[in-house]
């Protein structure tokens, strides 16, 4: 019999068997004009049909049959593939370089495409190449990561023009969002219509939604995976962009050459540049202005074949600033007001090969988001000046650490491992506050929230086992320990992926995994001064959990060009926090945990179906989610579950995406939506709500409503078309492209938010009838149909 | 400054909202259950004034109040008057006592009888303490004035009070008397009681809270406020004024009536920066209707000033 500590050891380290029959290759992917290392490339030998994809650096470690020769395959979307010959006789590494070929080539090439849907040890995961996004049509011409995510089946917008993620029923504060290996908290410009990032900079991006590995944890509902260009080896380049939402431009180059390389980017919200002065001018020296901007650079080392270093650094923030200048004779006024809000991310990493057959990367790295708002300002003359100055800061800073290991044992077992160590620092809000001048007592004080610390370390293993030619496992198990205000919380986490391929090119899938959190995310529910405040998990509000199970079928048809997928999943999640009935926002950040609920719960379930072609003249897909979304809290709606406000029944999205000519290519999408749910008054009746000191009769006359359940009704639907068009043209210099886009071309007027209006009738002199105002409900709408232009360039 | 940085937010939201526009819409809506409205506050001393009214669609405007109900009032349980009707209202000619209890039964034809009852609760103690002018500048500079009032709680009941401070003052400009006007209510606003009360968010009009942190002891409360001032060659220079405090000791249900409302009505309203707020639904204690029967006793203490 076995006892528990075999079945677990059995479980966490599958016994490590080698075929003796089989060589192993490996090695790298890159691309042939850059060096940049491919992430998700596909190999294969095609006579056993033996295969692997590139890790998150490009290796990559492929067993093939021991004999005299083999054929290799590689390919990567947007890439010709590569067709070799080898010898199979011992182990041997190579590294493969792919050049860059445009999508129409890949119509006539076999293969540019990634491995088949059935054959991926993977489920619930979305990735759409960079080179589409930026194809794809976008409000105000800025090619937007989130947005494009947003297309997929199972993942919500939230309200209109939004670039939050609702993955399966979670919030925004549920994603992991993760650059480069670390994790960014704020991911939001202009109020949510923009994402910090930056297509120029980015070169893999994967959204994983279910059937998560157990190398990622920390979030409940996805994690999103971008990965941040590496720079040019060989030579130096650049690239730009002028748009109506945001100008950037990024350079690339080798440091020196074929060994180290740097990129940086940078993007910036122009407006303020026109909006300080102008104001200035016509408000007598009073200026005001916003803007947001993004700066990623990168440098990558390679000390040998064996070691690479890669510095990452981010940095964006939004700002409003305000500045006010008055002189007289006597007088001087001056004052500034600035609110800067964004993230600070500097990631350290080490990749190192020991031996064909593990890999690693350790990674240190620091990220901060912080809500910063200043004001300052003197006035007075040179006898009487007076000085005065206050800040109110609150964020969150992280120390992060992690290590990952990889080791190919053979043919049919990989297994990684790793571990992870975060320092977290909270600071819920701190104003400090100094005054001085002359007749008048100094002030310096601070007051606030002090800060929180809490610690989160996580330890996980991941056995990819191939048992037989069709049974593919990928069984993990995450440990994780929280400790806050001298409280430890242990989360266990297993992690569990089946893929069977039932035929050739048909698999059926299944996934289990238990993910807890261990922050909290307290934002505004409107679009007001868009202020994420961040809190740890704690003994009241304690760490959120959730549990996925997710069954689905993925098959390639028309010999792998397109790509098939329905997934059922069902997702509970306990320990959710909300907002008390009334409370908006979290201004005054005191005693924070009396003005939520916790100990909310959330079931998901639902259904998706994505079509999606990926090859050819056309490509696109089209995407269906049927699902239910509720929560359910004690002292809200009579501890009644009521449906989440992004519940969405059903959405639909169309990709299309179409290589008129060489240069040009026609793209639209075309979404489709439920409206999100709200609260509505039904009914109204008089109140009293007299003051003290008001005389008895009181006063009747306010009017309360009488409320349907919490989320019972429905907005219109929602949907839109937006199409665009890009003009390449090559040029002496580099290339330049034109793209024009419509967001909202037939102008459908989408529901934003509801209110009460009165109406009144008029009589035929154009006055009021008096006692004619009638209780009306109208719909505000955001964006009306938005034509917009950019100019691309690259050399 | 938290202020001064939404408004520039609110501007650029203005100028997007500028291009987007609003349309009229149905959404049709089930009948509601037609239950009577009961509004009164009573104090001793008073008579009681009661409305009874029917709620409506939200759509319509339809007469609310309802005419021919009849209205019995009991005290400890005795019915002691039947309430007349007069332009809207029902009034009896019964007075209410201190530290009793009553009850209001009301049959309206087409409608179920309701119920309500509470009580008038023990006169609260009078306040004491002392405000102060400039005690700190907040986040937008302006000075910040704060009212320290010693609370006497009894120990043997749990109880709840309301308090509003207004001022009177003389304009130094122009020598007119304000009279009676009421203050605004700092956000920063750091006492434990109010904190835990958490409604001054809401901008309410007046401060409502219970003994629960100070039951039976003698509670200082402390209240930061926006007293009058002006700008005098750069320099801020606060009003003489006085200040005086009408103090209510409530029933719960006024209470718990008062503090849904307080919330409630700051929710009714959607708008871009709030989105549609977070709705907030009304207390009643009247049975199988809506509507709010409740007790208070009030007084006014004047504050003296304490010079910094």
């Amino acid at each position: 019999m076995f006892n528990r500590k075999t079945i677990l050891t059995g479980f966490l380290f599958i016994p490590l068997w080698v075929n003796a029959k089989h060589v192993t290759i490996s090695g790298y992917v890159q691309d042939a004009e850059t060096d940049e290392r491919l992430i998700g490339a596909n190999i294969v030998e095609i006579f056993s049909r033996n295969g692997t994809i590139t890790n998150n650096y490009g290796y990559y470690n492929l067993a093939v049959p021991e004999k005299d020769s083999a054929k290799i395959r590689v390919s990567y979307i947007g890439y010709s593939t590569i067709l070799r010959t080898i010898s199979a006789k011992k182990d041997q590494k190579i590294d493969f370089q792919l050049t860059p070929g445009d999508s129409l080539a890949e119509v006539t090439v076999i293969g540019t495409r990634t491995r088949p849907i059935e054959q991926r040890n993977e489920m619930s995961v979305v990735s759409v190449p960079v080179k589409q996004m930026e194809t794809l049509p976008a409000l105000g011409g800025e090619p937007d990561l989130m947005k494009v995510m947003q297309l997929m089946p199972g993942v919500q917008s939230g309200n209109e023009g939004s670039s939050g993620l609702y993955v399966r029923g979670g919030g925004p504060d549920q994603n992991l969002i993760l650059l480069d290996d670390v994790p960014l908290y704020y991911v939001n410009h202009l109020g949510g219509f923009v994402s910090i990032f930056n297509t120029d900079a980015i070169s893999a991006t994967k959204l994983i939604k279910g059937g998560f590995p157990a190398s990622y944890g920390g979030r409940l509902s996805s994690i999103l995976d971008v990965r941040m260009k590496e720079g040019n080896m060989k030579k130096f380049q650049g690239s730009g962009m002028i748009g109506l939402v945001a100008s950037k431009v990024a350079v690339e180059g080798p440091l020196k050459k074929g060994r180290s390389s740097y990129l940086v980017s940078y993007r910036r919200f122009l407006y303020d540049l026109i909006t300080m002065p102008i104001s200035k001018l016509a408000s007598n020296g009073y200026g005001f202005g916003y803007h947001f901007y993004d700066l990623n650079a990168k440098i990558n080392h390679k000390f040998s074949d064996k070691d690479r270093l890669f510095l990452s650094i981010y940095s964006g923030d939004d700002q409003i600033l305000a500045k006010m200048k008055l002189k007289t004779i006597d007088d001087k006024e001056e004052s500034k007001m600035s609110n800067k809000w964004g993230n600070r991310l500097l990631a350290l990493r080490w990749n190192h090969l020991y031996n064909r057959r593990l890999f690693s990367n350790l990674t240190l790295a620091y990220t901060r988001y912080r809500f910063n708002m200043e004001y300052s300002g003197s006035f007075g003359g040179k006898q009487d000046k007076h000085e005065y100055y206050s800040r109110f800061i609150s964020g969150i800073y992280d120390a992060n650490g992690k290590i990952d290991f990889e080791y190919y044992a053979g043919r049919n077992y990989k297994l990684k491992f790793g571990a992870n160590g975060i320092y977290h620092i909270f600071r819920p809000g701190i104003t400090s506050f100094r005054q001085s001048g002359s007749n008048m007592a100094p002030v310096d004080t601070s007051y606030g929230s002090f800060d929180l610390h809490s610690l989160e370390y996580a330890a996980y293993v991941d056995n990819e086992i191939t048992m037989g030619p069709r049974l593919r496992m990928d069984l993990g198990f995450r440990f994780l320990l929280y400790q806050v205000e001298k409280k430890t919380y242990f989360s266990p986490e297993p992690r569990i992926l089946f893929n069977y391929l039932i035929t050739d090119n048909m698999a059926l899938k299944a996934s289990y995994a238990i993910m807890q959190q261990n922050v909290h995310l307290l934002s505004g529910t409107g679009a007001g001064l868009p202020v994420d405040l961040w809190m740890p998990a704690t003994s009241i509000a304690e760490p959120e959990r959730s549990c996925q199970t997710a069954l689905g079928i993925a098959r390639s048809l028309f010999q792998g060009s397109v790509e098939f997928s329905v997934e059922g999943y069902y997702k509970r999640m306990k320990n959710l926090i909300a907002y008390k009935e009334g409370i908006n926002s979290l201004w005054g950040t005191t005693n924070w945990e009396n003005k939520i609920e916790t100990g909310g719960m959330g079931e998901s379930y639902g259904i998706e179906f994505l079509v999606q072609k990926k090859t050819g003249r056309t490509t696109g897909w089209i995407g269906y989610t049927l699902s239910r979304t509720t929560r359910q809290f004690d002292n809200i709606n009579f501890g009644e579950a009521y449906p989440y406000k992004y519940d969405r029944r059903h959405d639909i999205s169309v990709v299309w995406m179409y290589k008129l000519k060489k240069n040009i290519d026609l793209s639209a999408t075309w979404v489709f939506g439920t409206g999100n749910a709200f609260t509505m008054a039904e009914g109204k009746f008089s109140a009293i709500n007299d003051n003290p000191h008001d005389p008895p009769p009181f006063v009747f006359n306010t009017e309360a409503y009488i409320y349907s359940d919490r989320n019972a009704y429905r907005m219109r639907p929602y949907h839109r078309l937006d199409v665009g068009v890009n003009f390449h043209k090559n040029k002496k210099w580099g290339e330049r492209t034109w793209n024009i886009s419509i967001y909202n071309v037939y102008n459908r007027q989408n529901p934003y938010f509801y209110f009460f209006d009165t109406k009144y009738e008029y009589d035929k002199h154009g006055r009021i009838i008096q006692g004619s105002g009638k209780n009306v409900l109208k719909q505000q709408s955001l964006f009306p149909i938005i034509p917009s232009v950019s100019y691309k360039f690259k050399f | 400054m938290k202020k001064s940085g939404s408004i520039i937010f609110r501007i650029i939201w203005v100028i997007i909202l500028a291009s987007s526009c609003t349309k009229e819409i149905h959404i049709p809506i089930p009948p509601i259950e037609s239950k009577p409205v009961i509004n009164c506050f009573f104090t001793p001393d008073s008579i009681f004034t009661l409305y009874v009214g029917k709620p409506v669609p939200i759509y319509d405007d339809e007469p609310r109040v309802l005419d021919h109900a009849n209205v019995y009032l009991f005290e400890e349980q005795k019915c002691v008057d039947t309430l007349r009707y007069s332009e809207g209202l029902y009034f009896s000619s019964y007075v209410a006592k201190a530290e009793k209890s009553y009850d209001v039964k009301v049959q309206c034809p087409g409608f179920d009888t309701v119920f309500a009852q509470d009580m008038t609760p023990s006169p609260p103690e009078k306040l004491t303490g002392f405000f102060r002018d400039d005690v700190f500048r907040n986040e937008d500079g302006d000075p910040v004035s704060q009212v320290n009032l010693n609370i006497q709680d009894d120990p043997n009941e749990n109880n709840f009070y309301e308090l509003l401070l207004k001022i009177t003052y003389r304009d130094p400009f122009d020598s007119a008397w304000h009279r009676n006007v009421e203050v605004g209510y700092a956000e920063n606003n750091p006492d434990p009681v109010l904190e835990n009360e958490g409604l001054i968010p809401y901008d309410p009009s007046t401060i409502l809270f219970s003994d629960e942190l100070f039951n039976g002891t003698r509670y200082t409360l402390t209240i930061n406020y926006h007293g009058p001032y002006y700008v005098n060659n750069g320099e801020t220079v606060n009003y003489s004024y006085f200040l005086v405090v009408f103090f209510r000791a409530v029933s719960k249900e006024y209470y718990l009536y008062k503090k849904q409302l307080i919330k409630h009505l700051y929710n009714q309203d959607s708008d871009i920066f709030d989105g549609m707020g977070n709705p907030v639904q009304m207390y009643s204690n009247v049975q199988g209707g809506y509507g709010i029967f409740a007790g208070y006793v009030e007084r006014r203490d004047t504050i003296p000033r304490k010079n910094n």
